[in-house]
This record gives structure tokens, C-alpha cells and sequence, in this order.
């Protein structure tokens, strides 16, 4: 049995490059360049008061040509771990008067770093006026979601869940020592991670630790 | 206030604009000597030791294009005006700015001074720039460091106690705790800068006509042990809040960071000519981790992809033990050339942690991957069967194989956690998060 289980086993993975590879009707992401850009934020973990890591961002359209139709896409980079902790001598006064060329430096990167993002997720919906509220809020028609699981091949569902979950880790052996480290997206059995590498997240502890 | 503060008043005057240009003596027809007395004049407590000294070091220093000769040593309008460019481009306080806030913020300090916007003031009435020094004066020192304080009062000169005039500036900060207590008191028609807090407060301190911190502010040249008594129970009745009498004793709430005068590493002088932003900021600049470096010189192959790398992370049970392997296509990847082969270097990490004891093993391994130049041309796939790789985590004592690491985990439930991450490009797949069990 052991024997016949191994050969499936070489067999379904010789073919498992095309199963997963080859796409017959790929799914092709939509455009949203040319609609009003209307919030951005950035997907961001605070691993402490001086220290994050940053994700991606998350950024809201409008239909320039229906202002009831939106979009969100959200987006990922190369994670940017940053650690300001510094030391506490003189923090009171020069802290303070060198933060805008502290925040330009960390702007100037997230900067650079948002401008070169992949997009993995775009949700699209509609709404209407709802008279309970009075605003224009009340969901209208389908939900339309493109969504780019961790093998990379796009998919497009309609009405379905996204979920989103923190993803913790143990950076250590003590049981209680987990930290945030990523985001997971996730529509049914397929999802996509944002995260920040195991080591960058243990020397951003250590840091902070050091010279908060 | 005595009228006799016109004498010193005039030899300063006189004075001081002849000795601006200190160390080097200027022909007053060099073209450079009314910008640099202009100068000195109006933005001498800024400048600092070093840009007095040393000047401006591009060897010391990359923010500085050039050197440039120290203040101290200017000599001609060109190295002047390159002085001064670089002295407001360190200090600008906003720098996504084209103006230079800073520099703006000093210039309006100044326009106050010169237009004594405290004469009329309703705290302390009749306070005057140019009587107390003008743009030089230790009253215009204070203002132009540190702008209008957060609290200011005036104490009038008590005859009966011996008791000069006193006028007192506290800056306070958004903790309400007291950054600076200025205290300015009077001597011969002009305000004086009290600089000597005792730090010891003591009766036989504040007694003693050697020491006393009340001697400053005695009109007697040299008072007794009893009259320097009767001044501190007169301010007793005159300054019930020791709004007055606490900076004798103590200058700011921050003892341990900040002094009225020169300061070092570990302690801001008050007066001092402040650190210029820029430079300062270097030190406090924030630490940035896991970036992709300089890659301008290495023949490199990108992948669609920003920051991802599209993977297939497989998980088969071929016989109980999961078997993992990834997959994926060539052009998915980040490769550099290296001589007649393409090479990536991916990092994978696995832990494995058991649902019910919370054990974690850990699995790493640098898989270093090389192909042929036309491989990606020819759409080729990778294929990476992971169990039989070593481990190379730290953690693990018995180094092995992944397979060895699956084998040796005791059976239940088990979050599997993968990172995969190119070594160079820091693109990464995401990674994985799954359950799985081992029987």
C-alpha cells in the first residue's frame, strides 16, 4: 500500500506543475486608477510604542461617474520594520524638534516602498440610500471580489466573506510569547499573507527592549 | 528702574558691533564685513562651537557637499554666503517644506525684539529689549532661543527688604512640568540673568554672604548675613507661590537633562547655541530593518512582482508523514546571473507548534537555486521537494532533515507556520499558515 501511495504520490506531483500552474481562463484584475481615490491607509503593526512594521495599505475609490459605486484594494510591499525607540536623555526637547526629519526619513521609505505594491485583493460594491439612517448606506447589488491567493493566480467571487485575521507567532520558547506578524486575508479555503520575517520581528524586540 | 543703564547700554552698543567678527579682523571695506556683523548681530547665539571653530567638514560629515571655513575665519562674501546656506539647510525644521520654518520662526523673533512687544506687556509692563542689552542682551538670548515663555511676572524692588527688581519666564511643556525657570533681576538700570541656582537649599546657604544666591539679587554690593535675612523674609510676604524664589534654587523640573549653560552629551544647555536639527536628527534618525540592499551592481532578473514571490506550498501524505514540497514557475522567481547560470538564494523557515503542549520545532534552511540561462526562456518549473533539505535552525539540537524534524514530532495537532524569502530582493511569498496532524 505504502509503495502504491508513494508512486501516486511522484505521479500527481509531475503533474501537479500544470494542475497549478496552468490557468485555462485566467481571471483578470480590474483598473481602479481612474477612480477618486477617497481614504489610504497603511496595514501596520504596532509591535510597541516606538516600534511597527508596515504591511501594505488598504485604499478606498469612488466612481467619478457613480458616486454610489466603491472600491477597496488592498495592497502589500516589502515589509518595513521600523524602530524609534531611542534613548531617553534629552528625549524631552530634541526628540521632539527632530521628529518631522525622523518621520521623512520613515516617509520617504514607506513612500518609495507604496509606490512599488502588489495588489492582491479588490473588493467592489454599490450602495444605496437606506431611510433608517439616512444615509447613504445600505448595501445594493453583488459584491464583486478579485482576490490573488499565495500561488498567485487570480480568482473572482462574487458575495463571498473576506476574512481577516492578526497572525501571531512564538518568538520564543516561553508560552506566552507571541507577537503580531502578519495579516491573513482570507476568501474560503484560499488566503494571502502579509507578513514580516521571524528574524526582523525578534531584532525589532530586542531593540526596543534595549533602548526604550 | 534707574535712568543710569544708558552708560553701559552705550559702550555695548558701541562695542559690540566692532568685536562681532571674533578671531579674525575684518577690513570694514571687505564686502564681507556688514553681512557677517549683520549676522553675528542678529544670529550669533545660534551659531555653534563647532561652526565658530571648525566650520562645516565634508569629510566629517556627508550632508555637507563641500567644506566650509569657520565662521570665526570668514574672510570673504562667498565662503560667507556658503556659510550661511548651509547654517539654515541644517536647521530647517521641516524639510518636505521649500521654506525654511525655522528660519522664519528666528526672523519673527527678532521683529519682536526690535519692535518690544513686552512694554506693553500686561505681566511685565515696561520691559525693554534695548535697555537690557538689545539683540546681544541675555533678556534677547532667552526670547531668540526659546520665543515668549509660558508664564512671565514682574516682582517690584522692595527698599525695605533690599530687594531689586525681579522678573521671571517659565517655560512649561505639554506635561505642565517646568522645561526652564529664567530668572532676571536688577543691577545698575539693567535686567541681569540670574545663572547661579543653588542647587543645595539650605538656611546656612542662603545666609551666607559668600554664597548665597541672594546676593545677586541684593541691591547691597555686599550684604550682611542679616540683610541677606531680611531680603529672604521680604520675598516670604512678597512671593507666597515661590513664583520668584524657585529659580534661585532650581532652574527645571529636568535636572538630570537639561542645564542653563553648557551642556554635553547627556545634558541640553538652556542657553546654548541649540544642536542644528539636521545634525541632530542623524543620531535620532529610526532604525529601519530587513530592506533589500544596493542591487545596482549585481545582474539581477525581477520577477512581475514588487514584494511577491507566487508560490505553491504542498502538503501530501504519501505514507501518514506529511511530505512538503513548493512549486513554482521560473519566471516567478528573482534571479541574478552569475557567470553562465542563474542563481536565486530563497530563505525558508518552518515551526511547527503542537496545539495541546504549545512545543514549538523550528526549521530553516538557505535553499540556493541554480539554473540555466535559458531555463526561465524555456518556461521552465521549480520543484522543490523540502523533506529532504537539512535543517539549519538554531533551535534544533539534532540537525537532520525536515523529514527527520516530521518524524521525531509527537503525534497531534500541529500550526504550521512557513515564511519564504529571497535573500537579496526581500520579496516574499507570503507564507503559509495550515493545521496539520501527525499520527
Amino acid at each position: 500500500v505504502n509503495r502504491f501511495l508513494l508512486a501516486f504520490f511522484f505521479f500527481s506531483t509531475i503533474f501537479y506543475p500544470c494542475l497549478a500552474l496552468c490557468q485555462t481562463n485566467p481571471v483578470i484584475p480590474p483598473n481602479f486608477s481612474s477612480w477618486n481615490t477617497i481614504n489610504t491607509s497603511r496595514i501596520e503593526l504596532r509591535v510597541s510604542d516606538c516600534a511597527s512594521v508596515y504591511l501594505g495599505t488598504e485604499t478606498d475609490y469612488m466612481n467619478p461617474d457613480d458616486p454610489m459605486e466603491f472600491a477597496r484594494v488592498i495592497s502589500r510591499h516589502i515589509a518595513v520594520p521600523i524602530n524609534k525607540c531611542k534613548e531617553h536623555n534629552k528625549k524631552s526637547v530634541v526628540a521632539v524638534s527632530t521628529s518631522l526629519y525622523t518621520q521623512k526619513v520613515e516617509q520617504d521609505l514607506l513612500t518609495e516602498r507604496s509606490s512599488k505594491n502588489d495588489s492582491f485583493l479588490f473588493v467592489r460594491w454599490r450602495v444605496e440610500y437606506n431611510s433608517r439612517t439616512e444615509h447613504d448606506d445600505k448595501p445594493s447589488g453583488d459584491v464583486d471580489i478579485w482576490f490573488r491567493p499565495s500561488d498567485g493566480n487570480w480568482i473572482f467571487r462574487k458575495n463571498i466573506k473576506v476574512e481577516v485575521e492578526s497572525l501571531t507567532e512564538n518568538i520564543g520558547d516561553a508560552k506566552s510569547n507571541n507577537v503580531f506578524s502578519g495579516v491573513m486575508y482570507r476568501i474560503g479555503g484560499l488566503y494571502h499573507i502579509v507578513r514580516v520575517s521571524r528574524d526582523n520581528i525578534i531584532d525589532l524586540i530586542k531593540k526596543g527592549s534595549k533602548e526604550s | 528702574m534707574k535712568k543710569y543703564y544708558l552708560i553701559p547700554l552705550f559702550i555695548l552698543v558701541f562695542f559690540g558691533t566692532g568685536c562681532a567678527s571674533k578671531g579674525l579682523k575684518i577690513d570694514p571695506t571687505n564686502p564681507v564685513f556688514t553681512p557677517k556683523n549683520d549676522f553675528e548681530m542678529n544670529y550669533g547665539f545660534f551659531i555653534t562651537e563647532d561652526e565658530r571653530k571648525k566650520g562645516y567638514s565634508a569629510e566629517n560629515n556627508s550632508k555637507f557637499q563641500e567644506s566650509i571655513s569657520p565662521f570665526n575665519q570668514i574672510n570673504t562674501l562667498e565662503e560667507f554666503n556658503k556659510f550661511e546656506k548651509i547654517f539654515w539647510q541644517i536647521r530647517d525644521t521641516d524639510p518636505n517644506t521649500p521654506q525654511n520654518e525655522y528660519k522664519d520662526i528666528i526672523d519673527q523673533r527678532i521683529s519682536d525684539i526690535k519692535n518690544e512687544i513686552f512694554f506693553t506687556d500686561i505681566d511685565t509692563p515696561g520691559t525693554s529689549f534695548k535697555r537690557n542689552g538689545g539683540l546681544r542682551g541675555e533678556m534677547a538670548r532667552v526670547y531668540l532661543l526659546h520665543g515668549a515663555p509660558s508664564f512671565k511676572d514682574r516682582l517690584p524692588e522692595n527698599h525695605t527688604s533690599n530687594r531689586s527688581e525681579l522678573i521671571v519666564w517659565y517655560y512649561i511643556d505639554v506635561q505642565g512640568r517646568h522645561l526652564f525657570r529664567f530668572l532676571f533681576y536688577e543691577k545698575y538700570g539693567k535686567m541681569e540673568l540670574f545663572k547661579n541656582p543653588s542647587t543645595l537649599f539650605s538656611y546656612e546657604i542662603l545666609f551666607n554672604p559668600l554664597s548665597s544666591p541672594l546676593r545677586e539679587i541684593s541691591m547691597k554690593a555686599f550684604p550682611t548675613s542679616q540683610e541677606l535675612m531680611e531680603l529672604w523674609m521680604g520675598l516670604d510676604r512678597d512671593d507666597p507661590q515661590w513664583i520668584f524664589r524657585t529659580p534661585l534654587i532650581e532652574f527645571t523640573d529636568y535636572t538630570t537633562d537639561i542645564v542653563m549653560e553648557g551642556g554635553d552629551d547627556k545634558k541640553i544647555g538652556a542657553l546654548d547655541p541649540p544642536e542644528p536639527v539636521a545634525l541632530a536628527a542623524v543620531r535620532y534618525k529610526p532604525t529601519i530593518l530587513g530592506q533589500p540592499g544596493d542591487l545596482s551592481n549585481r545582474n539581477f532578473v525581477f520577477n512581475l512582482q514588487h514584494s511577491f514571490i507566487p508560490v505553491y506550498f504542498r502538503i501530501g501524505y504519501p505514507t501518514g508523514k506529511p511530505v512538503f514540497s513548493i512549486l513554482t514557475s521560473c519566471s516567478n522567481l528573482d534571479w541574478e546571473h552569475v557567470e553562465d547560470k542563474m542563481k536565486s538564494v530563497l530563505t525558508l523557515r518552518m515551526s511547527f507548534q503542537n496545539k495541546t503542549t504549545r512545543a514549538i520545532r523550528e526549521y530553516f534552511v538557505r535553499l540556493t537555486l541554480t539554473v540555466a540561462k535559458d531555463f526561465c526562456d524555456q518556461k521552465g518549473t521549480v520543484v522543490i521537494y523540502l523533506n529532504e533539505q537539512e535543517n539549519f535552525a538554531p533551535q534544533e539540537k539534532n540537525r537532520g532533515t525536515l523529514g527527520d524534524l516530521v518524524n521525531s514530532l509527537e503525534s497531534g495537532i500541529y500550526v504550521l507556520n512557513v515564511d519564504l524569502q529571497h535573500v537579496d530582493t526581500k520579496k516574499s511569498a507570503g507564507g503559509w499558515r495550515e493545521e496539520i496532524t501527525i499520527k
